[in-house]
């Protein structure tokens, strides 16, 4: 198992390295440049200073291994979009709010979402069964840009229950929680039922069964924890995406979260931001991606994903 | 002493007889065997209808107004629906009508393009990937190479990726349903490779192999159809996903460009509806991506219950 995971921290470095270079190779493959993208005409004497500066007038193989150099001892450069702030304050102020409010969302799709499917697989084709399913098409069939001003009319501005937008306090997170969360929650909702369905037509179940265990016993200690693999395999990439930020939600609830610089680094051209924002992802990426490969083991045993000579 | 049997007590066989062990009815294959249950699941077929009906509208639809999709009318604009504008106008004056169906076509085409492209690359490079992991160390390797490509085209981030296809595409539906397929088929390949990673550890894969199946008959005979249910679920949100992230798209200048219609640009339009009271332009749109979604779901939920090998007669 230690071989494993060693070799896996292996495979992790060459995977960020190659999603690094490539990454590079396509940002600088795109037409446009920083320079170009907000509309200002730089005089020639200007841009050339400023490329100068940002080391864009050297070849691109230089630039490249100038990045690798600075990214080794984690510093990963000047925003050029911002002046003054680096790539490394961007994320440090940004990543802690997209943290709480995507760790918040995810708790909430993954409770309601997961009871939501076991209640419609106990109930297959009941009246439960088919409000789950309403329940899972509205989710993901009104999309947050739509369910967020909903939300912030009526919760908002109607009722005045929550604070419309902004970020502060607990009752702020609320609202952008649950629109975030909406999603991944019907998502989660239609894979445990299939999956439960799956695992409740199952031998060891029956068995279960008429050994006498009562039936919360029957579903959550036996049939869950097999049923829960489409869910722990969906969850290594959401939670990547969804903890680093999302755009429209943050957008729509000015919350200065990490979610938009993903976007606007790319429509700015900002370099070193698009690097920056895609490492920290694609690092958080491919724990996370480890980790689901190591909860496959931990729900079914009989899981071997490394060879038996090691 | 050899016993002698005279010619005599030798009788011809009846020719009824020869054909007693015949199998007479055609056999009942996997697919058919589906099909003649998926006929009795009332929901799910009055889904097939449903889906059946939006495609021949998204095909006829915009000819039934007499309107064109892109024509405009600055003195009728924000009217409500009647008799004259069945789903009312834009704030161009554009009806709506004409605009919903002609949008179903780029969303449906987009959609369903995806999900078929995700689904034929997903499955088959997460069958393998799912059938190798943990089979000695070639296999282990083989997995390990798989899954980690997996990785890196989750990793780029995919804007970079679109633009650089509008750059060497011609602009239009193409490089979005390109663009959308080479970042989509990963979520199928890696929820295949989890449940197959399940399944196969199952007695009746190890009788199979035993009796000789390879690789591609297993995955085939034994292993797809048994994760047919959260294939089915993948497919069904790949759908609305792709409708959304082109909208999303032209909301960035990269998707369908106006005039051209489509469901997500024409909800994504009408964004600012919601507080000033126009809401017909945000209901269409919106209700006709949950209309397909519905349709979708209850046939998926259909097909996955025809599919169970487990429930098969």
């Amino acid at each position: 198992m230690l071989r494993y995971l060693l070799k896996r921290l292996g495979w992790m470095l060459l995977t960020l390295w190659l999603i690094v270079t490539l990454t590079f190779i396509l940002m600088h493959s795109i037409p446009g440049d920083p320079f170009s993208q907000d509309g200002k005409k730089y005089p020639e004497p200007i841009l050339k200073n400023l490329r100068a500066k940002y080391h864009l007038d050297e070849p691109l193989p230089v630039q490249y291994v100038l990045y690798l150099k600075n990214l080794l001892m984690l510093d990963m450069g000047p925003s050029i979009k911002s002046d003054t702030r680096t790539v490394n304050d961007v994320i440090a102020d940004g990543f802690p709010v997209s943290f709480q409010l995507g760790l918040a969302a995810v708790v909430l799709a993954l409770v309601v979402g997961i009871l939501l499917g076991v209640l419609a697989a106990l109930r297959h084709g009941s009246w439960l069964d088919n409000a789950a399913t309403a329940v899972a098409v509205l989710g993901i069939s009104v999309p947050s840009f739509v369910m967020a001003p909903l939300l912030q009319k009526y919760f908002g501005l109607k009722w005045k229950f929550l604070p419309v937008a902004q970020w502060g306090t607990f009752e702020h997170m609320i609202l952008p929680a649950v629109a975030l969360s909406l999603g991944p929650l019907a998502v989660i909702a239609r894979f445990t039922r299939s999956s439960m369905l799956d695992v409740l037509g199952q031998d060891y179940i029956r068995t279960a069964k008429a050994k006498g265990l009562s039936q919360p016993a029957t579903v959550f200690r036996h049939a869950l924890r097999n049923a829960l693999m489409p869910v722990i395999t969906y969850l290594g990439p959401l939670l990547a995406a969804i903890l680093t930020g999302t755009f429209v939600i943050e957008k729509i609830f000015a919350i200065p979260g990490l979610g938009k610089y993903f976007v606007e680094s790319i429509v700015n051209r900002d370099y070193p931001m698009i690097m920056g924002t895609t490492i920290f992802y694609s690092a958080i990426l491919v724990v996370m991606m480890l980790l689901v490969d190591l909860a496959y083991t931990l729900v079914d045993p009989r899981i071997k994903l490394a060879s038996e000579e090691d | 002493m050899a016993v002698t049997v005279p010619n005599e007590l030798f009788r011809p066989l009846d020719r009824r007889e020869l054909n007693a062990e015949q199998i007479s009815r055609p056999t009942v294959t996997y697919w058919r065997d589906a099909w003649r249950r998926l006929k009795q699941n009332k929901l799910a077929m009055a889904g097939l209808v449903l889906i059946l009906l939006l495609v021949v509208m998204a095909i006829v639809g915009p000819y039934l107004s007499p309107y064109s999709y892109e024509h405009q009318d600055l003195l009728r604009k924000n009217l409500p629906p009647s008799g004259e504008h069945w789903f009312g106008t834009d704030d161009l004056g554009r009806d709506v009508f004409t605009r919903t169906w002609y949008g179903a076509r780029i969303s449906l085409t987009v959609g369903i393009v995806a999900a078929l492209l995700d689904l034929i690359i997903g499955v088959i490079y997460g069958g393998i990937a799912g059938f190798m992991a943990g089979r000695g160390k070639r296999g282990e390797r083989i997995d390990n190479i798989m899954m980690r490509i997996v990785d890196i085209l989750y990793g780029i981030p995919y804007l970079l990726v679109v633009i650089l296809l509008l750059v060497i595409m011609e602009p239009g539906i193409v490089p979005i349903i390109v663009a959308l397929a080479a970042t989509g088929w990963v979520g199928m390949a890696r929820m295949v490779r989890g449940q197959i990673l399940q399944v196969k550890q199952q007695e009746f894969v190890l009788a199979a192999q035993t009796l000789g199946a390879d690789m591609a008959r297993l995955l085939r005979k034994h292993l797809i159809p048994n994760v047919m249910g959260v294939i089915i679920v993948q497919l069904t949100f790949t759908i609305p996903q792709a409708i959304f992230a082109e909208s999303f798209l032209s909301f960035l200048g990269l998707g369908v460009q106006a005039p051209m219609a489509s469901w997500g640009t024409m909800a994504s339009d009408a964004l600012g509806v919601v507080f000033s009271g126009h809401w017909w332009r945000l209901f269409f749109p919106a209700f006709f991506i949950s209309l397909t979604m519905f349709a979708f779901n209850v046939f998926g939920d259909g097909l996955r219950d025809a599919l169970d090998p487990r429930l098969r007669k």
